[in-house]
């Protein structure tokens, strides 16, 4: 997508034409979605890596909030794409 | 210790810091590249082109790019150890990943260097 969204601009508009097709925008948003849950775990991860919400009751609050934040993040994306 | 011939650093702790490092990378540029396609118009080639034509931004972006391939390569490494026991299926997908990963590094480069 990198490639044929830089090679020409014929290329970048046939790129875009093409990822506004229903499914393939459903797997678009898919994985943007799965790539943003990445995010927002691997920053929970990295902030109990330098101590922060260790106790057991931070660790739950900040997995139900790492979902709650996925989810709507999901929702803006598919928003934003449709 | 036990040394793991697939393994991307010498030791556990290397593959950590490895993956940490690597993924507060990805997350900068991610969320950079993401703030630019939000911020301007998907629709201009030229704007596009412009932001990757920069000579800071092709570093970034080969910087992400390798940080992308450490990051999985530890990432499938942990998974394909903890997950698939018999050591002829494990070593062969982790292979064929290291491949793949190497495959998309080098189509990587050859994107950002014919700009």
């Amino acid at each position: 997508m990198l490639q044929a969204s830089l090679a020409s601009e014929a290329q970048f508009m046939a790129l875009h034409d093409k990822l506004r097709q229903p499914i393939i925008l459903g797997i678009l948003w898919a994985f943007l979605s799965a790539i943003f849950y990445h995010l927002v775990a691997g920053l929970r991860h990295l902030l109990l890596d330098i101590h922060i919400g260790e106790s057991k009751r931070e660790a739950r609050y900040s997995a139900f909030a790492t979902l709650l934040i996925s989810a709507l993040g999901s929702l803006l994306l598919g928003y934003w794409l449709w | 210790m036990v040394k793991m011939a697939t393994a991307l650093g010498r030791s556990g702790l290397q593959d950590w810091l490895i993956q940490r490092i690597t993924a507060v990378i990805l997350a900068l540029y991610l969320v950079f590249v993401l703030s630019h396609v939000f911020a301007m118009n998907v629709h201009s080639y030229h704007s596009w082109h412009a932001l990757f034509s920069n000579s800071w931004m092709k570093i970034a972006t080969l910087l992400a790019l390798t940080s992308l391939i450490a990051h999985a390569w530890v990432g499938v490494w942990t998974i394909t150890t903890d997950y698939l026991k018999p050591l002829f299926i494990r070593l062969s997908v982790q292979i064929l990943f290291i491949l793949a990963l190497l495959g998309y590094f080098v189509w990587g480069i050859q994107i950002i260097w014919e700009l």
